[in-house]
């Protein structure tokens, strides 16, 4: 096998007479194919929306015409644009779409329809292009004017797909601990280690644990405090030895006594483990930052990080994610809250510090859904 | 396919190959008019939502295409309607026992592909593109047809008003709107090209050779005009063109043009998207069809064109390589890409 048409998602069809077609998405593809068939209800112009750009900026353009006549074109407006009102009937329109991410799309499509029984179809042919050139088109919405869609019209989305290509071992299921694989390809041997994954609640603040093999730069710590770390430069830290599951709240605090000289603690949430690079605070999606002189500094969803009123040289912050909003304490205190949506299915509590000379105190703790240990891996072992 | 020994081993590979899921078009009947006749039924078949036909007549008279439903009789009474352009001259007709879509009786040989709806409950609707030729002159004609019955279609007759000359083939494919995913998609995948660099001319070698093609072909362009042409089989000659520019009357190319085939999907100075079919049956010479927009200067200010291309390999070799040519000053730019699909009757 090889690559093929495939049906992208599955097909949309309106349910009552007079819906309009709601956004629905499908996954991106260098090419689309769409066949919508319509039911005849409404009297108003038909629209096929990419990517539910229903208004603002024009960014389509397109030349059609109708029953085998010259093509006019028609600049600056919104959506696939169909003069369907002036059509009548049932109709089948098919749309071939280049959907190249970083250019513009073009688009090609056509229709046959027409009003039932000993009426003559109609036809209609048009070429268009949606203008944006990010990404690509990964959504359809459709009205068809005032009237709406009658019940049955439906839609199906096709693209191009190629053949999947997997790692064997991994779909391999029921593996004991232990066993060998040989990779009669590359001839390299692994060895199976079993997820060591278990999961646990506390519902009140509790010491956090930290991942030694998470370290970047140097840190020196005990249990869940951290007193030195090797430089100025947020390149020092590491990653608790837990994941926030996506349930329950999640809370992390961070009690600083920041006694050093140039003494700085960031901490928070990030979706993934610490990875190290030249300047590390930005891997945080939701975090604090403090210096030693009281400014703090509270970072939003990934966003940028924003200074919030100063607070004093010693103090407690907690961090408290309902997986709707996070809000950010100083000794109880709120200094920030933001909203987000959908939460990343795991969050791992990330730290970062750094200070010169004097040892500081940075004592974590947290309550939360968690889960401990190592998904289950093969690990090379040499060659055969 | 993982190798389970003794003793905690297993063998297998560092890669598992899957194919993508078969859910859209396959094979749903196909047909062949023998020399001497006129017609060719399919057997009946499971009806599916969306329906194309790919057929070529040989000789006879016309292209028409016939249907039935829940396994009766082909249905040739006046229970079809059509609108066609016969290579730019349009008319209606009422009350047909059959839709065509060819120019007239003096064709040789007609090529044709229709996409057809066919949802149960809803009249059935078709749009047929036919290039036919004439000896070596080439016609582009299109047809949109009605049946009204609002039966599933589930048996199709392909239709010459006389005898065909020689066997004359058709294939129908379609695929339900929940198509499982099951069985092998009637377009394969035979051919692949994305230029990484900047070229003048490339070709696509085709893996295996099949008796109708499918592409897209999207161009990117670098410096002037880039004017695509399309041949075969690194052959350049015994080709012909017949092309409609923004619905307008079909002309052939300026200067004769047997090089190759104008795709027309240049005119306009930018990028172009190209659709295309290709008839490969054996023995006969192949025709194609092509629609293509061109996008013209970037920005939804400047209007674009849509081109119509039809036309004619006058060969009988069966199709193994496809030869992107293009005519003035620019040239293919990185990302050009082209994807080829085939399916046999």
């Amino acid at each position: 096998m090889a690559k093929t048409w495939k049906r992208l998602r599955d097909v949309v069809t309106v349910a009552s007479n007079g819906d309009q077609i709601s956004e629905f998405t499908f996954p991106a593809n260098d090419y689309l194919k769409v066949v919508f068939f319509i039911k005849k209800q409404g009297t108003g112009d038909m629209t096929l929306f990419p990517n539910a750009i229903t208004s603002g900026d024009n960014t389509f353009t397109a030349r059609y015409g109708k029953d085998f006549g010259s093509l006019t074109s028609n600049n600056n407006h919104i959506g696939i644009h169909g003069n369907y009102g002036q059509l009548e009937g049932d109709c089948l329109a098919t749309y071939y779409i280049s959907n190249k991410s970083g250019e513009e799309k073009l688009i090609l499509w056509e229709y046959a329809l027409g009003a039932s029984g000993d009426n003559a179809p109609d036809s209609f042919e048009a070429s268009g292009k949606y203008t944006t050139k990010t990404g690509q088109i990964t959504s359809f919405s459709a009205n068809c004017g005032s009237g709406g869609f009658g019940a049955g019209t439906w839609i199906a989305v096709y693209g191009i797909v190629d053949d999947t290509v997997t790692d064997e071992k991994t779909t391999i299921s029921n593996v004991e601990d232990g066993t060998r694989f040989y990779e009669t390809d590359t001839r390299k041997i692994y060895r199976f280690t079993p997820s060591t994954l278990a999961d646990s609640s506390e519902s009140s603040l509790t010491d956090v644990v930290f991942d030694a093999d998470t370290m970047t730069g140097s840190v020196t710590y005990s249990g869940n405090e951290i007193t030195r770390t090797g430089s100025s430069s947020w390149v020092n830290g590491l990653n608790s030895n837990f994941f926030f599951r996506n349930s329950g709240t999640q809370t992390i605090e961070c009690v600083a006594q920041k006694t050093g000289t140039s003494a700085w603690c960031l901490f928070g949430l990030a979706s993934a483990k610490t990875v190290e690079s030249s300047n590390m605070d930005d891997q945080m999606e939701y975090a604090i930052r403090s210096a030693d002189d009281g400014r703090t500094w509270i970072r939003q969803s990934s966003g940028n990080w924003t200074q919030v009123s100063n607070t004093s040289d010693n103090v407690t912050f907690k961090i408290v994610n309902d997986r709707t909003t996070v809000t950010y304490y100083a000794n109880g205190s709120s200094i920030g809250t933001t909203t987000h949506g959908t939460p990343a299915s795991t969050y791992y509590l990330m730290t970062l510090c750094a200070q010169t000379n004097v040892d500081g105190s940075y004592k974590f703790d947290y309550s939360g859904d968690i889960t401990t240990g190592d998904p289950s891996k093969w690990t090379e072992r040499g060659s055969a | 396919m993982a190798n389970f020994l003794e003793g905690l081993r297993i063998e297998g590979s560092s890669t598992l190959t899957s194919s993508p899921p078969q859910t859209s078009w396959k094979k749903l009947g196909s047909g062949t008019i023998s020399s001497g006749s006129a017609t060719a039924s399919t057997s009946s078949f499971t009806a599916k939502d969306n329906m194309m036909v790919l057929g070529n007549i040989n000789g006879g008279n016309g292209y028409a295409l016939q249907f039935g439903h829940s396994s009766g009789a082909i249905d040739t009474d006046n229970n079809y309607r059509q609108r066609h352009s016969t290579d730019g001259t349009t008319n209606t007709t009422t009350l047909r026992s059959d839709m065509w879509c060819y120019y007239d009786s003096a064709d040789d040989q007609i090529f044709n592909v229709s996409e057809i709806s066919n949802y149960n409950g809803a009249e059935k609707f078709a749009f047929m593109k036919s290039a036919s030729r004439d000896g070596t002159t080439p016609k582009l004609n299109k047809t949109v047809g009605k049946w009204t019955q609002t039966n599933q279609i589930d048996k199709v007759q392909l239709k010459s008003y006389d005898n065909v000359s020689a066997d004359s083939k058709f294939v129908v494919i379609g695929c339900d709107n929940d198509e499982s995913d099951s069985g092998t998609n009637f377009w394969e995948s035979i051919g692949s090209k994305t230029l990484t660099s900047t070229e003048s001319s490339f070709s696509v070698d085709l893996t295996s050779t099949k008796d109708f093609l499918m592409f897209v072909f999207t161009k990117e362009k670098t410096g002037g005009y880039v004017n695509p042409k399309l041949a075969f089989n690194d052959n350049t000659s015994n080709y012909k063109t017949r092309s409609s520019d923004n619905g307008g009357s079909p002309t052939d190319p300026s200067g004769g043009g047997t090089a190759n085939i104008f795709l027309r999907a240049g005119e306009a100075d930018g990028r172009s998207f190209t659709v295309g079919y290709i008839c490969n049956l054996a023995g006969v010479q192949h025709g194609v069809i092509t629609d293509s927009t061109n996008a013209g200067s970037e920005g939804a200010g400047t209007a674009i064109d849509r081109n119509s291309a039809y036309g004619w390999w006058q060969d009988t070799s069966r199709i193994t390589k496809l030869n992107f040519t293009k005519t003035a000053s620019g040239s293919f730019a990185s990302g050009t890409k082209v994807e080829v699909f085939g399916g046999n009757i």
